[in-house]
């Protein structure tokens, strides 16, 4: 059994976007990530779904150490990433993230080889650049020529490939792909898939992998959360995932993916006719946030947020509709979430 | 059978005229609509569907663009051809377009109701009153099924949300009842239970209005759902032609093949590596078939001739060698 190399647990981000009231003085947050526990275990594939806004990217900038959690925590080996000020740069080495759009997470006026340099540097001193930026292009399949290019002369599946390297230099344990593929087309795509999965083998990488495209997902992933509204609805391996999914709203998800086969469509839980819109982040529905789209709503959802539950091993589920624990744990809302936020609040 | 086509494409070609050169961007397409007909038109980034599109409605910005040679009949009528007047009673009226990003299509500082009574205006040509300006406004909300239209009117497009702004830019190309809805991308910038629900809707716009669509989509899931037939693009070329079911029933092209094999399915099993190489450069492509630095099937003649279209069934057709004398895809490329 591998043991966890990152687990979340209650983690919270929330942001102040502005002042409301008679005297501007109530904050507006948005909960972005609200709540959010899981753990990725040593060398798998974790797969974060959800559409824009579900705060999947959220959670991704806070494990990199780009937010500082408003609560909860988040531990890699056991070790808490929030403790000191500043992350120590020998524990920075170990997560790195590959952004979604290869065009603008490039420095277009840095050549591929200092672009590559810059992370050896500061990661691993000493080290002979020239040689390594070589060694690090020949693992994501580009040659020496591209050393004194620039990106702008690269197409954008070779520039997510030098994001790759990029990310290699630290030489990580963990790398957060923050939907790596979505911004290329499908015939590029399943070259960078292949060679990431291919990397993982070779390094023993564990991958958080964020996406909206519960097809690739399937592919790729060993274990699927689904995030709506800063929450995780559902966790399960991918495969038991896909073949029973249990929160309604995954249900509807993984009913409405286009697909290209009878054979697929087939695999498809049975047409689940979605509704309504996704409501803004501002503006949580109260109790469970999926209750004004949910065709299996009851009374209880309106007013109580369901908790977690695991409905068989290793399959966990937030919803009314699978034996919630008969009393709910007191207060759940109040935590040290709200007391840090309103001291946020005071300071700015 | 031989009532005119809603929308007849001929060889269209469009280049641009940049600074070192001309780039050959459309290379000689033909397209066909029928009445009541949906279409999809796949192809990749940068192939050329919105272009044809653009020059189909005469929205290009020329110069840089221009037309060498073909023409766009709509009902009969070559667009290409039109008077400024007689475009004004196309646009709008006759097609209608909605554009890919709703964030981007709607202006942020006008209300939707000042939004879509521009359209209003633009298409009565000015003739009705206030009320009657704001009735015609609010009667296409109602159609794409947005809750409270009245109070839609006064919103602002950042009050909404992502399915909203669409089905706002749906309605806005409903206004004046265009008989060809050119929708592209729909809902691919939204969440797939959102998507769904545009897909529905523009289903059932055609089936209710019989309307005729061109759905314009990187998505071959999309394709499938929605559309009768399709067209597939590669790099300003349309390479294969056929009824939806036939077509991924049976993909004849080598790039369509390709592009099938790389979308990653439900069933899972892996994903394939994807088709090699890159889409060529527009300013000096590839003679012959302008696929065939990529195709794993290439033969001499792609290097030299533009391929024909050749049938390979009762309603399909593909531009390229290997079906010259009709027969069957497969052998070598199968794995």
């Amino acid at each position: 059994m591998p043991s966890d190399i990152l687990s979340f647990t209650d983690l919270k981000k929330y942001f102040v976007i502005g002042k409301k009231g008679l005297v501007q003085r109530t904050p507006i947050t948005v909960k972005a990530v609200d709540g959010v526990s899981f753990s990725i275990k040593d060398g798998e594939t974790f797969g974060l779904v959800g559409e824009s806004g579900s705060g999947k990217s959220t959670v991704a900038y806070t494990t990199i150490g780009m937010y500082r959690p408003t609560s909860g925590e988040i531990r890699f080996r056991d070790r808490d990433l929030f403790t000191e000020k500043r992350r120590p740069q020998a524990l920075r080495k170990e997560i790195q993230i590959v952004f979604q759009d290869p065009g603008s997470s490039l420095n277009p006026r840095r050549t591929i080889r200092q672009l590559l340099e810059l992370p050896l540097r500061l990661h691993r001193p000493g080290v002979n650049t020239l040689q390594e930026t070589m060694r690090l292009l020949d693992m994501v399949e580009l040659t020496a020529d591209y050393l004194p290019r620039y990106p702008q002369a690269l197409s954008g599946g070779e520039k997510q490939m030098v994001c790759i390297a990029q990310a290699l230099a630290t030489e990580p344990n963990l790398i957060i792909l923050d939907e790596p593929t979505s911004a290329l087309d499908v015939s590029i795509q399943g070259k960078i898939i292949n060679l990431l999965i291919r990397l993982q083998k070779e390094f023993n990488l564990s991958y958080l992998f964020i996406t909206h495209d519960l097809s690739l997902m399937r592919n790729v992933a060993s274990r699927v959360a689904i995030m709506y509204l800063g929450k995780i609805c559902e966790v399960a391996d991918a495969v038991e995932f896909f073949r029973t999914p249990f929160h309604p709203y995954t249900q509807m998800l993984l009913s409405s993916i286009p697909v290209i086969s009878e054979e697929e469509e087939a695999l498809k839980p049975r047409k689940i006719v979605s509704r309504g819109e996704i409501p803004s982040p501002v503006n949580i529905p109260s109790g469970c946030s999926f209750h004004l789209r949910c065709p299996h709503r009851k009374d209880i959802c309106s007013t109580l947020d369901p908790v977690m539950v695991e409905v068989q091993p290793g399959h966990l589920v937030r919803c009314h509709l699978f034996g919630q624990p008969e009393q709910p744990p007191a207060d759940r809302r109040a935590t040290g979430a709200e007391a840090v936020l309103e001291e946020e609040t005071a300071r700015g | 059978m031989n009532e005119t086509p809603i929308l007849d494409i001929k060889n269209l070609s469009v280049h641009f005229q940049v600074y070192g050169g001309t780039l050959k961007v459309l290379d000689g397409i033909n397209m066909v609509v029928k009445r009541g007909q949906k279409v999809g038109l796949v192809g990749e980034t940068g192939c050329g569907k919105t272009t044809s599109m653009r020059a189909t409605l005469r929205t290009l910005p020329m110069p840089p663009a221009l037309i060498p040679g073909g023409e766009i009949r709509f009902e009969g009528q070559d667009v290409l051809k039109m008077n400024a007047a007689q475009l004004r009673r196309v646009r709008g009226r006759g097609i209608a377009m909605v554009f890919q990003d709703p964030t981007a299509a709607l202006n942020p500082v006008f209300t939707v109701g000042q939004q879509i009574e521009a359209v209003v205006r633009y298409s009565t040509d000015g003739r009705l009153s206030r009320r009657e300006i704001r009735e015609r406004a609010i009667a296409p909300l109602k159609e794409v099924a947005l809750p409270d239209p009245e109070r839609m009117l006064d919103t602002y497009p950042v009050q909404l949300s992502g399915g909203m702004r669409q089905r706002v830019c749906i309605a806005m190309a409903l206004v004046a009842n265009p008989r060809l809805l050119i929708a592209d991308e729909p809902g691919t910038s939204l969440d797939v239970t959102i998507q769904d629900q545009i897909l529905r809707l523009l289903h059932n716009l055609v089936e209710e209005k019989g309307l005729s669509v061109i759905v314009i989509t990187h998505t071959l899931g999309v394709v499938r759902e929605l559309t009768d037939r399709v067209y597939v693009m590669y790099a300003g070329n349309m390479v294969e032609v056929a009824a939806t079911p036939e077509l991924f029933r049976q993909p004849f092209h080598p790039y369509t093949r390709g592009l099938m094999a790389a979308v990653p399915r439900l069933s899972g099993g892996g994903v394939s590596d994807g088709i090699p190489g890159r889409i060529p450069a527009y300013m000096q492509p590839p003679p012959g078939c302008r696929f065939h630095p990529r195709c794993p099937q290439a033969m001499e003649i792609c290097r030299q001739e533009k391929p024909a279209f050749y049938d390979v069934g009762s309603d399909h057709q593909v531009a390229c060698f290997l079906y010259r004398d009709g027969g069957q895809p497969g052998g070598s490329d199968a794995q």
